[in-house]
């Protein structure tokens, strides 16, 4: 956190324009196996969002058009199954070798930019048991919940 | 000390390209630098300042020096299999250096002062969101530091000459408070918020010795001891908003300039020709990153060593080469940094006029250009040494930005000149 803020100082201070926008990006998982050939969708949502960065959430001004996304990928081989790299949602699935790195540049009505990135990590299964679980969701991309063990699938 | 720290804030809301010459030696002359920085043992040059406060008192002027230079440093990153990314970043900064033989009796002491400014900012820490970020481990996510450097030379005995330097550069303590109000008047959401900065800038000190010996009036040797330059930025943060509140600790330091040992010899063999070389150690294996951690791997002292050599090919004017192997520190970057950094080799050219020679002015003009030229750079992860992304998970989650292995290459290039101009009497008060 202590960088985040770091960059928060120096970042607020390098904006031009008054309202810069909020670019947020949401990767939903955020991780897939090693080796997932493709197996796993992933949702990229930049619905987050917001017109202008604030402390406080705000209601967006029902007049104002629309922001614009570009979406940037680099890192694992990826096929875009739906969506495209302008729009505010787009799925892609990976093979698995290696992480993804999503850049989302977003541009408010106004003219200002704002940049974030976030990675879609890839998990790589360790040898031996996995904890004790309830459902598959507690288990990883890489694992199943199986009589209440997480086992490798 | 409010208005300068006023004009640091200021200088970082300027969106620039124009980093400080951060990696650049304080104090370095363009006669210096076109000689490869072999100049421990050197005489007559104002660069003695920082490299050996001992030469300073070889200076039989009182001399005023400007230096200007400019550069670009440019890196290639190619994670394996994927399209190639490319850093750079520009190196822009000014010297302003004085010296003066003391008078009278005390006319076998020299004091000098010198300011070294970057191109913009007084004092700025820019560390990434992503700390496993590629970077350039010598010129990038280092801070832009002002410097003031203070030296003393004395001529102890005809051939032997000793002194002592102080570099005093900034650091900074910032308690913050930001305090922001939820229920807001009119259409912006930005009333009523109150910043609370209180801004502490202290002045950290690190001294340097050195001496000349002239072992003969065509050979002299230099050694010159360092102390390590470390800036610092630190303080408690809190910010509410509303019902939000963060509490932080702001913790970044920047090893401007490591501890460092250098040896040189400087000889004439014949009275139009200078040859020098210098032997550089640097304790980099004390490094800490700007997040004030240590590194991982962590780093390695080096040893360099620098030759240079100047000719007189014409009354009043001067031509220079120089040399110079710089191994690098960094280690190959297995776990989760990404620095970008190789041995390389340097190599400058410079050239030299005195314009008294002509009779035109008491003013020497030194220009440079150097370039350095990195080895590339393979690196393969080890992935049992990376951080798990989510430790809450099972197994190991990856996403570091280096995996599983990159490249990188680069270089650097710069040019530079300094004006220098000799006032008043020699020591001896003999005039021109």
């Amino acid at each position: 956190m202590r960088w985040v803020w770091a960059v928060a100082l120096c970042c607020a201070c390098a904006e031009t324009s008054p309202h810069p926008p909020s670019a947020v990006a949401v990767a939903e998982p955020d991780s897939v196996c090693l080796g997932d050939a493709h197996a796993t969708p992933v949702l990229l949502d930049a619905r987050e969002s917001a017109q202008r960065l604030t402390l406080v959430p705000e209601a967006e001004p029902p007049d104002l058009p629309p922001l614009r996304y570009t979406w940037t990928l680099e890192g694992d081989e990826h096929r875009v199954v739906d969506g495209n790299l302008g729009s505010e949602q787009i799925t892609v699935t990976l093979a698995g070798e290696r992480p993804l790195h999503v850049s989302l540049r977003v541009e408010s009505s106004a003219g200002s930019v704002s940049e974030t990135m976030i990675t879609v990590s890839v998990t790589e299964p360790e040898s031996g048991p996995g904890p004790s679980c309830e459902s598959d969701l507690e288990c990883g991309p890489c694992r199943a919940c199986v009589e209440s063990r997480c086992e490798l699938r | 000390m409010r208005a300068a720290l006023i004009i640091a804030i200021w200088g970082a809301s300027i969106s620039t390209v124009a980093h400080a010459d951060t990696g650049v030696p304080l104090t370095e002359s363009a006669r210096a630098a076109s000689l490869a920085g072999a100049v421990t043992a050197l005489d007559d040059d104002l660069s003695a300042l920082a490299a050996n406060p001992g030469a300073l008192a070889s200076l039989e002027h009182a001399s005023f020096a400007l230096s200007i230079r400019g550069g670009l440093v440019d890196f290639d990153f190619r994670r394996t299999g994927e399209r190639t990314q490319t850093l750079d970043r520009s190196l822009v900064g000014f010297d302003l250096t004085l010296a003066s033989p003391l008078p009278g009796a005390l006319d076998f002491l020299v004091f000098g002062a010198a300011i070294n400014l970057p191109a913009q900012n007084i004092l700025r820490f820019r560390a990434s969101p992503r700390p496993d970020a590629p970077r350039l481990a010598l010129y990038e996510s280092r801070v832009e530091r002002t410097a003031i450097t203070l030296a003393l030379g004395a001529k102890i005995f005809e051939r032997i000459q000793i002194g002592y330097g102080v570099t005093l550069a900034p650091s900074l303590t910032l308690p913050t408070e930001i305090d922001f109000d939820a229920e807001r008047e009119g259409e912006t959401n930005n009333d009523r918020v109150a910043v609370n900065l209180d801004l502490t800038l202290k002045t950290g000190v690190a001294w340097t010795v050195g001496m000349r010996l002239e072992l003969h009036e065509r050979l002299a040797l230099g050694f010159r001891y360092s102390e390590a330059i470390v800036l610092e930025v630190s303080g408690p943060t809190d910010i509410r908003a509303g019902g939000i509140r963060l509490d932080e600790v702001l913790d970044f330091e920047d090893v401007a300039t490591p501890q460092q040992i250098a040896l040189g010899l400087t000889t004439r063999p014949v009275d139009d020709l200078l040859l020098s070389v210098d032997v550089r150690w640097e304790d980099w294996s004390r490094y800490r990153t700007i997040l004030s951690r240590n590194p991982d791997p962590g780093w390695s002292d080096a040893w360099s060593v620098q030759v240079g050599g100047e000719a007189r090919v014409h009354r009043g004017l001067d031509v220079r080469l120089g040399y110079g192997w710089l191994p690098s520190p960094v280690p190959a970057q297995v776990a989760d940094d990404n620095l970008l950094d190789a041995d390389r080799h340097e190599v400058a050219l410079g050239v030299g006029v005195d314009l008294a020679a002509f009779d035109i002015a008491r003013v020497r003009l030194d220009a440079y250009a150097r370039v350095q030229a990195f080895h590339q750079q393979r690196v393969t992860k080890d992935p049992s040494r990376l951080s798990d992304a989510d430790p809450t998970t099972p197994d190991r989650q990856i996403d570091n930005l280096g995996y599983p292995g990159f490249t990188s290459r680069g270089g650097m290039w710069q040019l530079g000149i300094t004006a220098t101009a000799l006032l008043g009497r020699e020591a001896n008060g003999a005039s021109e």
